[in-house]
């Protein structure tokens, strides 16, 4: 595919792409690496120095850091997938219903997304955390709620664009259908610059996870996950400072990888004449 | 027979929203035309005087402020689906900017057959042969089927969308400016396709342009529209040489001289007859 | 006729450096004289444009001069350092192009556009805002408007870009060209956009301002039409080549070159002529296409 082959042409999106790609392996194979459980209690062996059983040493409860870490990328990752797909789904239809329709269904949609707009993420997340208890259900909830609608505008704005091309008008005189003509025509121009932003913003989301984790709001203990990590850890700066270091060293990478990643993925995609802009 | 017909159409533009003042820019206003079925009328008209509204007007893909679009003497939007299908199927439109009147991401095969989905569903295999014959019948190869609009010339993927306009062999084909933007030599090859149509196919043209010259050629009839009015229609008694409107006129001495030396005035050719 | 050329292109080589580099222009020579009119036609990718382009150093990054000379006004311009060229641009060369929208900056009034304008090539202002125009450029810049037709210059120059039509637009781009004394006028394409009304009075600004200032003007098109109206020399160019050229009136009454020969077979039938000067009917005589069929359009310079 020669979208591939455009983003693996420049360096560093290369090794943003194999970081990606690494971090995904790790989350997916994470119980296939570690031959330990990172829920196993050991208080024997707690606060060890890397060994050869424990490459990375134990935390305070015994338990093998590595496993901890490579079962957190699940945590961390596989709540950040169910966030953006399900703000992907929420805002495509949302957003080109709105944009497709216009008139009163479009003024109501976007009042709507306005609503959700108000609210900042950690305000709203320890709302409903107040209300439903901690566990990252309730933690990808909020964040779903408070991103949805910022896609959602984007969207619409996307879709009244494409919707007086002349390609758009050309199907329906062509006799396409509505669902055909958004999901054929007029999706497929609006997807590439979604997909930029939303890998683009994997990195984001993925601190408020690991933020709401730390303040105790999301994944609840004994769940590996690096935000948790990171508050385990806090007592144990002065002596164990390496117990703080790797899940951090963990997030900045995959943050970082995601973020290159986006860049060349919006480098590549750079859209040629779909909408408005010129090609090189 | 009057195929397709706008009757006292109008249609308005509101400008400024809740807040700001608003403003009405009356785009089309008391228009009515007719296309009579088997003939080629020429809508002509500077920008902006509304001949592309019309055209969408015509074509269903705006609905008047005022007056209706008749299609077989009933209103398109007040008849039921059936008729507006049967109007959609009929009645088809080649642009003036091929490029953007194509998905960059279809295939030329999957851009022509777009109508034969919608209208005549064929198995796989049928739908790639009539789409060959169709392109066949532009002056394209087989071997365009595969491919996608970025590997055509304007030209070519001109003559695409006329495969595509032709594919669910409508009874009407609007051609909104579609040859403007074409080389001499492609626009030459494209007239003589249509022209070709038009003897052996008994299908009904309309065609929007600014130049009189294509306009007199090709067609039976010719209105001429400006600011938003027709303010003169071609009549028994009124050849398109007899024509004497202002805006007519503007457009007449405009048309560039076909010779250096005085002697290819189109003034002067138009008044002389044109053998049929 | 060489003496009197403001512009004088010689063996004038193009390429595309992408890739396989591929000559697009090869060996290009012909002349403008001054005070006339030179017609650049031919179709699309026929490289007509990205000689006008070469003229003044514009050329796209993909593209390389590779031979050739060009002289404007006695000068040449090949080896210009880019202090140089933009002091020509402006000064003594000035260009239109086919779509005068991209040409101007849209967050910024008509008046800014001839403030800079003034600024690059010999103004007083300079370092004044947008708004505070000093006497003296702003008497120009209007002197400059009225030339070119407007009635109210003061209306154009509180305007800005999107307020204005095509056709308004170019004759700006043609009063901006006449703030300096320019000896050579490039229009590449300058009708293409814009409806016959609006061409024949663009054409008759463009053959007025000539005589008045008695500029030489590359006018390049594909339209024959544009040739018999403007033209009193025509470069016919065709796959990068020059395939003939001489004066009007004897390309229209004995072109020698089969691709000159289908050119104007095409522009006639329009009119329903042929070159026996009968008035032919509805049926077309088929243009010659063998030898007129456009190679495919370089993927660079393809519109995408």
């Amino acid at each position: 595919m020669t979208l591939l082959r455009t983003l693996l042409s420049g360096r560093t999106t290369r090794l943003a792409f194999v970081g990606a790609c690494t971090v995904l392996l790790v989350a997916l194979f994470a119980p296939l690496l570690s031959s330990w459980d990172p829920d196993d209690i050991d208080l024997s062996q707690k606060l060890q120095a890397p060994t050869r059983e424990h490459l990375l040493g134990t935390d305070h409860l015994g338990r093998d850091v590595l496993a901890r870490l490579l079962h957190g990328a699940r945590a961390s990752l596989g709540s950040v997938a169910v966030i953006v797909a399900a703000i992907l789904l929420l805002s495509l239809s949302v957003g080109s219903v709105a944009g497709y329709a216009g008139g009163m269904v479009d003024a109501f949609l976007m009042r709507l997304c306005d609503t959700f707009l108000t609210f900042p993420t950690f305000i709203l997340a320890m709302f409903l955390i107040g209300i439903l208890g901690a566990g990252m259900t309730n933690v990808i909830l909020a964040i779903v709620c408070t991103h949805w609608a910022w896609y959602a505008r984007i969207i619409r704005g996307l879709v009244l664009s494409l919707k007086t091309r002349e390609h758009v008008l050309a199907a329906r005189v062509a006799g396409t259908g509505q669902f055909r003509l958004v999901m054929r025509h007029i999706l497929p121009g609006v997807l590439p610059q979604i997909l930029v932003l939303a890998t683009l913003d994997i990195g984001h989301m993925m601190l408020h996870v690991s933020g709401l984790s730390f303040l105790g709001l999301g994944v609840q203990p004994p769940t590996a996950e690096w935000g948790v990590m990171i508050n385990d850890a806090r007592q144990y700066i002065w002596t164990q400072p390496q117990l703080l270091f790797y899940p951090g060293l963990a997030i900045f990478v995959t943050v970082m990888a995601f973020n290159l990643l986006g860049d060349g993925l919006r480098d590549a995609l750079d859209p040629v004449g779909e909408t408005g802009g010129w090609g090189k | 027979m009057n195929l397709l017909e706008a009757r006292q159409v109008a249609k308005r533009y509101r400008r400024g929203g809740l807040f700001g003042k608003r403003s009405e820019v009356r785009v089309l206003e008391d228009v009515s035309i007719a296309l009579e079925e088997g003939k080629g009328l020429g809508l002509v008209g500077r920008s902006g005087s509304g001949k592309s509204t019309l055209g969408r007007l015509l074509l269903g893909l705006e609905r008047p402020d005022e007056g209706q679009i008749l299609y077989k003497g009933k209103d398109i939007f007040a008849s039921g689906k059936e008729h507006f299908r049967r109007f959609r199927r009929d009645v088809q439109v080649v642009f003036q900017n091929s490029l953007g009147a194509v998905n960059p991401r279809f295939r030329a095969v999957d851009i022509v057959a777009e109508p034969l989905d919608n209208f005549e569903p064929l198995s796989a295999a049928e739908r790639r042969r009539r789409v060959a014959a169709l392109l066949d019948g532009v002056g394209l190869s087989e071997t365009d089927l595969d491919k996608f609009p970025s590997q055509f010339s304007g030209g070519e993927l001109q003559r695409l969308c006329i495969a595509r306009a032709l594919a669910p062999r409508p009874r009407v084909i609007i051609l909104d400016e579609a040859v403007s933007n074409l080389d001499m030599l492609i626009q030459v090859q494209v007239l003589n396709l249509l022209r070709r149509l038009r003897d052996n196919s008994g299908t009904t043209f309309l065609f929007v342009s600014h130049d009189l010259r294509l306009v007199a050629d090709m067609c039976d009839s010719v209105a001429i529209l400006a600011d938003g009015h027709i303010v003169e229609r071609t009549s028994p008694e009124k050849p398109l040489r007899d024509f004497s409107h202002p805006a007519f006129l503007e457009l007449l001495d405009a048309v560039l001289p076909a010779r250096p030396d005085g002697s290819g005035v189109f003034r002067n050719i138009l008044s002389q007859e044109r053998t049929a | 006729m060489n003496e009197d050329a403001v512009l004088a292109v010689e063996s004038l080589e193009l390429e595309i450096l992408r890739g396989r580099s591929r000559k697009v222009v090869r060996n290009v020579s012909f002349s403008v004289p001054r005070g006339r009119v030179t017609c650049l036609v031919g179709e699309s990718g026929c490289g007509k444009s990205l000689t006008c382009l070469a003229i003044l150093g514009l050329l796209p990054e993909a593209v390389r001069r590779t031979g050739g000379t060009i002289t404007i006004d006695g000068e040449r311009v090949n080896d210009l350092s880019p202090e140089h060229l933009q002091a020509l641009r402006g000064g003594k060369a000035a260009m239109i192009l086919q779509n005068p929208m991209s040409c101007f900056d849209p967050i910024c009034t008509v008046k800014s556009h001839f403030l800079e304008s003034l600024a690059a090539h010999g103004g007083n202002s300079g370092r004044l805002s947008p708004e505070v125009m000093p006497e003296s450029d702003l008497a120009r810049a209007r002197r400059s408007l009225a030339e070119v037709g407007f009635d109210s210059p003061d209306d154009i120059l509180d305007a800005y870009p999107f307020q204005l039509s095509g056709g308004m637009l170019q004759r700006v781009m043609v009063a901006l060209a006449l703030l300096s004394e320019i000896r050579l006028l490039l229009a590449d394409e300058p009708t293409t956009d814009l409806d016959v009304v609006s061409q024949a009075r663009i054409l008759t600004l463009l053959d007025e301002t000539r005589r008045r200032h008695g500029m030489g003007v590359l006018l390049v098109t594909h339209d024959i039409g544009v040739v018999a109206r403007m033209a009193d020399f025509v470069v016919v160019m065709h796959k990068g080549e020059v395939v003939e050229q001489g004066e009007v009136a004897t390309l229209f009454a004995a072109p020698r070159h089969a691709y000159t020969r289908a050119l104007l077979q095409a522009h006639l039938s329009l009119y329903g002529l042929a070159f026996g000067d009968e008035a032919v009917g509805t049926v077309s005589p088929e243009p010659c296409l063998a030898a007129a069929t456009p190679g495919p359009v370089p993927e660079e310079v393809r519109i995408r």
